[in-house]
């Protein structure tokens, strides 16, 4: 099972919790989409345990809507990445780590 | 760390005060300098004395390097706040914080026109706010600049959870009202 597999779920849960704006990818991401290569699951870092197959820690980069309580947010974002990914793949996550990049008022972010 | 950066600070600034002098007397006396090559050539002939040198000169190389370390360092706060849960840790970089800042100072609706924030770290697990503005001439600035402090305070610790001690305001400048847009 690959990362970028295991990120794009990521991603798309991180998406979905509410007052995430967006995710914050970092300069060698946009290197590589300057080159066409594409990069799955931007503003995610999957990590797999070196003992252990089946497990995983995962680290988000969100940027977050102005307005919100940031730890509520990064509670839900590691609720629900924790449970996509486990349904989806089958690995079991060993940790969600937010690390909030950013945040943007609403009218200046992609809503 | 503090305490110790600063006692460093000051050992170094003293031998600096001190060489410089010698220096300064080397150069305008003739005398002062023969002597000190005298010295110098002397001490470094004794082996117990140039084992001594080398360990004071070492000792005063690591000193200008950790002060220079450190004044790199300590502009800007590096280690963002981290919390953990039994999932995993959050942690909120300063840039949120930062613009959460300016966010609110925008919001205020004091007649800023532009701002620039900084965080710094404080005792404890508090932060500092440090704030650029510049103004448009109508402000009242003594009470409008004591709304955008308890609004910025309060703003960082109602969304980010983390203590804040101190907003400083800094007014640097001030432009004239007619540039102002109004919305």
């Amino acid at each position: 099972m690959s990362r970028g597999f295991v990120a794009q779920y990521a991603a798309e849960a991180a998406l979905q919790a509410d007052g995430v704006s967006s995710l914050d990818t970092s300069g060698i991401v946009a290197l590589k989409e300057a080159f066409g290569v594409e990069h799955e699951g931007k503003g995610v870092k999957v990590v797999f345990r070196e003992d252990k197959d089946e497990a995983v820690s995962i680290t988000v980069y969100p940027i977050v809507i102005f307005g919100s309580n940031i730890p509520e947010v990064a509670w839900a974002i590691q609720e629900r990445v924790k449970a996509d990914v486990e349904k989806f793949t089958g690995l079991s996550v060993e940790s969600v780590h937010v690390h909030v990049k950013g945040v943007v008022s609403r009218e200046d972010g992609p809503a | 760390m503090n305490l110790f950066v600063r006692v460093a600070f000051i050992i170094l600034t003293f031998f600096l005060s001190v060489f410089s002098l010698i220096f300064l007397l080397m150069m305008i006396n003739n005398d002062i300098l023969s002597q000190m090559i005298v010295l110098v050539t002397y001490l470094r002939d004794q082996r117990t004395y140039q084992i001594v040198a080398i360990v004071f000169w070492l000792v005063v190389l690591v000193l200008c390097l950790a002060g220079m370390v450190y004044s790199i360092m300590s502009g800007r706060l590096r280690r963002s706040r981290i919390r953990s849960t039994d999932i995993g840790s959050i942690d909120i970089g300063v840039d949120a914080i930062e613009s959460i800042a300016l966010n609110s100072a925008k919001t205020a609706q004091c007649g800023i026109k532009t701002a620039k924030a900084k965080v710094f770290p404080s005792k404890g697990d508090k932060i500092n706010v440090q704030l650029n503005t510049v103004l448009y001439s109508d402000v009242e600035v003594p009470a409008m600049m004591a709304k955008v402090q308890d609004r910025i305070k309060k703003d960082i610790e109602r969304y980010t959870g983390i203590p804040v001690a101190r907003v400083q305001v800094r007014v640097s400048r001030v432009e004239p009202v007619s540039a102002r847009v109004e919305r």
